[in-house]
């Protein structure tokens, strides 16, 4: 699965600094996006596995897609947290997409090669 | 045993095992806090410095193998063109959020440009993924590229 553009507007009641708002919407965006495509920690039954950037990783340069952020400013509501509200959207949103792609309905992040082949074993 | 190092043009004496990574006689012995320890294992590029104007991952750099070289931190890329131009726009687009990735991948940023000033999408994602930022800063830090790009296109004329 590649992202390659992110769409999203958020409403976070009266903007102080928009482009702050800015830049903690796409770090959410960006934060999800790595979340639901790459990162779990990894257990053994003695240890956790995941214990660097080699063995949790996280996205990167090459996999970041464009971001298209529009602000809903609303002055005479109080001013609500920004951010972390942005990344409640993208695993769904992912999911979806394969969904729409495939058929294939996956209910768990990361959204990983392996869980799709099994997801689509059960399916078909 | 005493090493001969040459840190931002000035050349320091510095008394350590050969082995001691470069990054922690920078910071430790040279009292140079700016470039980070991040993983310790060269796997996300906090500790990016410039080794004769090439980014090296500091901290598995063994101080015996830069004792002839010239060593940039980001202490002084400011004085570079690139370095200074690469800065500015950081600031005008406000890349950071907590910071602490950010010093490697100015230096990272800086050795991209002295080499391409005028990078491709492709070449700015090939020299700028080996620095990880967790708080997601990716989407600014390539616009802040591309106008440092821009500016020093113009500067030279």
């Amino acid at each position: 699965v590649k992202v390659r553009r992110v769409c999203i507007a958020h409403d976070c009641g009266r903007i102080v600094n928009p482009d702050g708002v800015l830049n903690q919407i796409e770090g959410g965006v960006l934060q999800a996006v790595s979340r639901t495509l790459l990162e779990q920690v990894q257990w053994d039954t003695r240890q956790v596995r995941s214990v660097d950037w080699g063995s949790y990783p996280i996205l990167r340069a090459p996999d970041v897609p464009r971001v298209d952020v529009d602000l809903i400013d609303r002055p005479d509501e109080p001013s609500l947290g920004a951010g972390e509200a942005a990344g409640t959207l993208i695993p769904a949103a992912l999911a979806n997409a394969v969904y729409d792609a495939t058929g294939v309905r996956l209910r768990t992040v990361p959204l990983t090669p392996g869980r799709f082949r099994a997801q689509l074993a059960r399916t078909a | 045993m005493v090493f001969r190092l040459k840190v931002n043009s000035a050349v320091r004496d510095v008394d350590a095992d050969g082995d001691t990574p470069l990054l922690w006689v920078v910071r430790d012995v040279l009292g140079m806090t700016g470039t980070k320890f991040g993983c310790g294992m060269g796997l996300c590029g906090a500790c990016t410095v410039h080794v004769d104007g090439r980014p090296v991952r500091s901290c598995v750099t063994p101080i015996e193998s830069v004792a002839n070289a010239a060593i940039t931190t980001i202490e002084a890329i400011g004085t570079t063109p690139a370095g200074k131009s690469v800065q500015k726009f950081w600031t005008i687009k406000e890349v950071p959020q907590c910071g602490y990735c950010q010093s490697g991948q100015i230096m990272a940023a800086a050795a991209l440009l002295r080499d391409k000033p005028n990078p491709t999408d492709a070449d700015i994602d090939e020299a700028m993924s080996g620095n990880v930022c967790r708080c997601g800063t990716y989407v600014r830090i390539r616009e802040a590229i591309k106008e440092a790009s821009r500016d020093l296109a113009m500067s030279r004329g």
